[in-house]
């Protein structure tokens, strides 16, 4: 399904922030910024809620934690009793490593895992840029123009020049 | 992260004021033509590591009699390399993991290019303790897979096995962060290639970039991947040498039993990694004209951490001479001695001086400036890194509890051969890298630059009102 | 977003010492003396009577010399007995664990301080006095070493076996040596001390003159601080806690109290911050520096547990008894007079690892002080045991009970006096540097989205 979005193009961090907090005031619904780099402190213009991928790395780790101990603790506790140096075959020291390990793996793959399922990536995938250059120097505010009355576009973008949109456009997308 | 800055701090890029003149220094050798110097550099490279493959496939053909190892030394010049080379390896993650949850900025543009540098060298090091199985198709039997061998497992109490785990979490771990952190720059190279109307090799820089487009969404979760993936690299690259230092400190060997080894051989990784990467960055940034992105302010900074882990492993290495006396044992007191005063003592005083002597040269603001000493004395840390391995492994064999066990280590051609390979490989890899993928990371140095200019060409614009104070 | 900015009378604001706190302090001092005297009387009691409850437990486990018949050749049947465990061991022992926890957590905040500006480190900068603050508290608290000296020859069992009565101590008699042993450590506390009056100085300097020569000044001083306190601390830390059982040796020993120290200054100086944001100062201060102090505490905490692992993993996995004494000490289940030790040995890890790492992995943990301070008083709770179960068994073996009241006497004493110092070092200059150049920095600091 294609959508029409009204784009606003800057040319530096800060101005598309100033333009941000402007067109929020407005009550203007931002579909997206699209930039070359991470804008620090854009979340609250956007609704972005915090990400919940912290939690789920932490599960991932939690199940690490507990295959590295069920795969040691069945093979030493009851498939393969081993006596080494005279110590218990359930030495729970010697565990620590590998419990460790799996849990930094887990945990680690599980996540970036998540975040390319979530983000949807995938090597392949169509990308539809709203400018040619936003992984490069520009910074798109892209606006859904289902989300704003066909009156208020002029004066929206007539506030984004104000606040140092270089070039105000509509794309298909 | 603040977004006010001291204006007495230095600025991490000089003499760039848009965001696209990054992108096109760094893309520069992606989308040039080959040319000779690099050829060269690369064809030799493979020569050398071809000279090694094929020393690698005579030592299995043969068997693992073709190297110097004898009954009393059954370690030595291999398990020395795979030491060396998981060190080499750890000034990447410490870069890239470590430096990130300090918010050091000099980071930015030096982590790519030692996380490359962490993955070839630990590749390097895998070789070796598969090599000197002896028998490495069977290299399997590492794994707890279930079998059919009468239900044998692997033993989880041998740090040789902690070792495989650590070492697999840890280049898994390390590759998903070097590619994640590319994935950006991939989308910035593919879009520019396209503009220049490469549309083939645009095409294949876009399969890796995923279909990034920059969405502040993905950005946001994309920060945080990035923090989590530090904070759990940074235990793991403190764990992983640790583990390896546990394939020594679990024995009872006098000069590998000392709880000192997991802290001490993280320090010496490091140390030994930064040494590396000094010597890389020295002539990348020469070589790539990074100059504005790789500063002397850059290079001053990684000097000073080099002096900080240097002097860090002199400590551990008075603690263990001074213990050794402490501990009353004649057996730890006799194996420090002959360290350092036996017929091994030039090894140690070759490791001794490299490793704390030279780099206390870097208090010198002139010499931490200087790219040629800087470069001389990385070498030194490199060699002197190498040889800490070797005194600890060999000086602790040779002299055997029974003194008619004693006996000498020689390496032979095979084994030096095998380890010039690796470098041959290393630098082999390091070449690829640096020809076909962007050797800063353009988004987070765009993210340093705090005063950008408004680029050419843009219709209709016009100065803003402020640009950040 | 946007961050306030604060005038100049609201930074150059000083604190004034509450008579609540006043109060508090002088409460706590007097009961930690009548607790001390109380420990005293109770202890010196069981040491005429001694023999009915103990007369078992000290024919095997005397002292802590018991680890020497593990050598067996010769030298440790002559240490035995050589030593009653008297009250003036339990004042000793006491004395020494009180005076290291806080020392520790001052040196803690000396290192923190340091190593930041080595770091060019920006964030902390409107924190700053807190920690300078707590360095003030080193002079104080070298008062209880300098009793130690006194004290130590009935704590440290190589001061009370004799020369020739054992030789693997003998051998090492050129280090540990009375002599020797007070001179070094009174040159390590001289160096210590005037590094961190220097450094404050310097602080306080630019607060009146401003310019960046203090700044500069104090970036060299932190640097070779650095160094010779890499060195002597773990010499102090060989001296005070190793040499109580001074057959027993491992090299990380300095790493391991160097973990501990750093958690425990992290702590308390969030418990500071806490305490002045909540009496209306600071108000510069966000929970950005909160969480990035917490972040220390609980990245610490971990590097913690990874000295400990390391440490009891080779001692345990190597299986040499002359190390393994050390653990065996401490867990010997089935001697009920080492019951105890076996319980602090894992209750040990529980506060000092367990509990605070998964408290305070999110991120509101480290931000809140409703969720941090509770598990903070945990994470020092564990710091004292962490010491108490290094010191005790060396020198008072199995006897650990005895002294408590003592050690809780010294605690509220030495409390106080922390207490007192650090806050009376506060009100002497502004609770922020004004003229330091990372400053505005530091007043608009924010972590970022993790």
């Amino acid at each position: 399904m294609k959508k029409r979005f009204l784009l606003g193009k800057f040319w530096n961090p800060d101005d598309t922030l100033s333009a941000l907090g402007k067109l929020r005031e407005e009550g203007v619904w931002i579909h997206d910024v699209y930039s070359p780099f991470p804008i620090h402190g854009i979340e609250p213009y956007l609704n972005i809620k915090r990400t919940r991928l912290t939690i789920a790395a932490f599960i991932y780790g939690c199940m690490g934690a507990l295959t590295a101990l069920l795969l040691m603790g069945s093979i030493y506790g009851f498939i393969w009793p081993m006596d080494i140096g005279g110590k218990p075959s359930l030495a729970w020291p010697d565990f620590v490593p590998i419990t460790f390990e799996l849990t930094v793996l887990f945990s680690a793959h599980g996540m970036v895992l998540t975040f390319l399922i979530v983000g949807q990536y995938w090597p392949g995938k169509k990308v539809q840029l709203m400018d040619e250059r936003q992984c490069d120097d520009v910074f798109v505010v892209a606006i859904d123009k289902e989300k704003i009355a066909p009156e208020d576009e002029g004066r929206i973008s007539q506030l984004m020049n104000e606040h140092g949109a270089f070039e105000i456009s509509e794309k298909e997308v | 992260m603040s977004h006010v800055e001291s204006p007495i701090r230095q600025k991490w890029v000089t003499n760039t004021d848009t965001y696209n003149q990054i992108s096109r220094d760094v893309i520069k050798p992606i989308e040039s033509k080959p040319n000779l110097r690099w050829l060269g550099a690369t064809a030799f490279s493979g020569l050398v590591m071809t000279i090694g493959f094929a020393l690698i496939g005579w030592t299995i053909w043969e068997g693992i009699g073709t190297w110097g190892l004898n009954r009393t030394v059954g370690w030595a010049f291999d398990i020395t390399n795979f030491v060396f080379w998981v060190g080499i390896g750890h000034a990447g993650t410490l870069i890239s993991a470590v430096l990130l949850l300090f918010r050091q900025k000099w980071r930015n543009s030096i982590n790519r290019a030692s996380e490359a540098m962490t993955i070839f060298a630990v590749l390097c090091a895998g070789l070796f303790p598969l090599l000197h199985m002896g028998r490495p198709w069977l290299g399997l039997w590492f794994l707890p897979l279930p079998n059919t061998r009468g239900s044998l497992w692997v033993n989880f109490n041998s740090p040789l096995l902690w070792d495989v785990f650590a070492i697999s979490t840890y280049l898994t771990v390390s590759l998903v962060f070097w590619y994640l952190g590319m994935v950006p720059d991939f989308a910035t190279i593919r879009d520019r290639l396209k503009r220049l109307g490469r549309n083939i090799a645009s095409y294949i820089y876009g399969l890796l970039a995923f279909g990034w487009e920059g969405s502040s969404r993905n950005w946001s979760r994309y920060e945080i991947v990035s923090l989590i993936l530090a904070g759990l690299a940074t235990p793991l690259v403190l764990s992983v040498h640790s583990i390896v230092s546990m394939d020594f400190a679990t024995s009872v060997i006098p000069g590998w039993h000392t709880t000192i080894f997991p802290p001490y051989f993280v320090a010496g990784a490091i140390f030994s990694g930064f040494g590396m990467v000094q010597t890389l960055m020295v002539v990348t940034r020469k070589v790539y004209k990074l100059e504005n992105y790789i500063t002397l302010d850059h290079m001053e900074s990684i000097a000073k951490i080099v002096i900080a882990t240097g002097s860090l492993v002199g400590l551990a290495y008075m603690t263990e001479f001074f213990v050794a006396w402490y501990s009353g044992s004649i057996w730890e007191r006799y194996t420090f001695v002959n360290r350092a005063f036996g017929p091994m003592a030039w090894a140690y005083w070759i490791m001794f001086s490299c490793n704390v002597i030279t780099p206390q040269l870097f208090w010198f603001r002139a010499i931490r400036r200087n790219m040629v000493l800087t470069f001389i004395i990385s070498i030194f840390v490199n060699v002197g890194m190498w040889f800490e391995r070797f005194v600890i492994i060999v000086t602790s064999l040779y002299r055997d509890f029974l003194p008619s066990s004693w006996t000498n280590y020689i390496p032979t051609y095979v084994e030096i051969g095998i380890f010039t390979g690796t470098l041959g490989l290393f630098m082999f890899c390091y070449f690829l890298f640096s020809k076909y993928l962007p050797v800063v990371n353009m988004f987070e140095v765009k993210t340093l630059l705090t005063h950008p200019k408004k680029p050419d060409g843009l219709e209709g614009a016009r100065e803003p009102e402020s640009v950040n104070a | 977003m946007e961050a306030v900015h604060f005038s100049p009378e609201q930074l150059k604001e000083r604190f004034t010492f509450p008579g609540k706190l006043r109060n508090l302090v002088f409460g706590l001092i007097g009961t930690g003396i009548v607790v001390l005297i109380l420990g005293i009387f109770i202890a010196s009691g069981t040491d005429s009577h001694g023999e009915d409850t103990h007369a078992q437990a000290s024919e095997q486990v005397v002292h802590p010399v018991s680890d020497t018949d593990q050598h067996g050749d010769g030298h440790g049947e002559n240490g035995h007995g050589g030593h009653a465990i008297t009250m003036m061991t339990h004042l000793g022992a006491s004395l020494l664990n009180v005076s290291l926890f806080f020392f520790t957590i001052a040196m803690g905040t000396l290192f923190f301080l340091t190593v930041h500006r080595i770091g060019n480190s920006g964030w902390e900068t409107a924190i700053r006095r807190v920690p300078e603050a707590i360095t003030t508290y080193l002079p104080v608290g070298v008062v209880g070493f300098v009793a130690m000296f006194v004290l130590m020859d009935h704590v440290f069992e190589w001061l009370i076996v004799q020369p020739g009565a054992d030789a693997l101590i003998d051998t090492k008699r050129a280090y540990l040596n009375k002599g020797f042993f007070i001179v070094r450590n009174l040159v390590f506390f001289g160096v210590w001390i005037g590094a961190a009056l220097w450094l404050r100085r310097l602080s306080l300097q630019e607060d009146l003159k401003g310019g960046l020569s203090f700044f500069n000044r104090s970036e060299v001083i932190s640097a070779v601080f650095v160094i010779f306190f890499a060195i002597s601390y773990t010499l102090f830390s060989i001296d005070w806690i190793k040499s109580l059982e001074p057959h027993w040796f491992s090299t990380i020993f300095g790493v391991y109290i160097f973990a501990g120290s750093f958690v425990s200054a992290m702590v308390v100086i969030y418990f500071i911050i806490v305490y002045l944001k909540q009496q209306g100062y600071m108000p510069y201060v966000n929970e950005a520096h909160l969480h990035d102090v917490g972040k220390y505490a609980f990245g610490f905490t971990v590097f913690w547990a990874y000295i400990w692992v390391a440490q009891y993993l080779l001692i345990w996995y190597s299986n040499i008894p002359e190390e393994g004494i050390y653990y065996v000490k401490r867990y010997r289940v089935g001697d009920d007079a080492y019951l105890g030790y076996a319980a602090f040995f894992y209750l040990n890890l529980f506060l000092n690892f367990f509990i605070p790492f998964f408290a305070l992995m999110t991120r509101n943990a480290k931000r809140i002080p409703r969720i941090f301070i509770p598990v903070g008083i945990i994470m020092l709770i564990g710091h004292w045991l962490d010491l108490f179960q290094m010191i005790m068994p060396g020198a008072v073996g199995s006897h650990w009970a005895e002294g408590l009241i003592m050690n809780l006497g010294f605690m509220l004493i030495f409390g106080g006096a922390f207490i007192y110092v650090v806050f009376k070092s506060l009100t002497k200059a502004n609770l922020v540097p004004v003229n330091h150049p990372y400053l505005e920095e530091s007043l608009h600091h924010t972590t970022g989205p993790v």
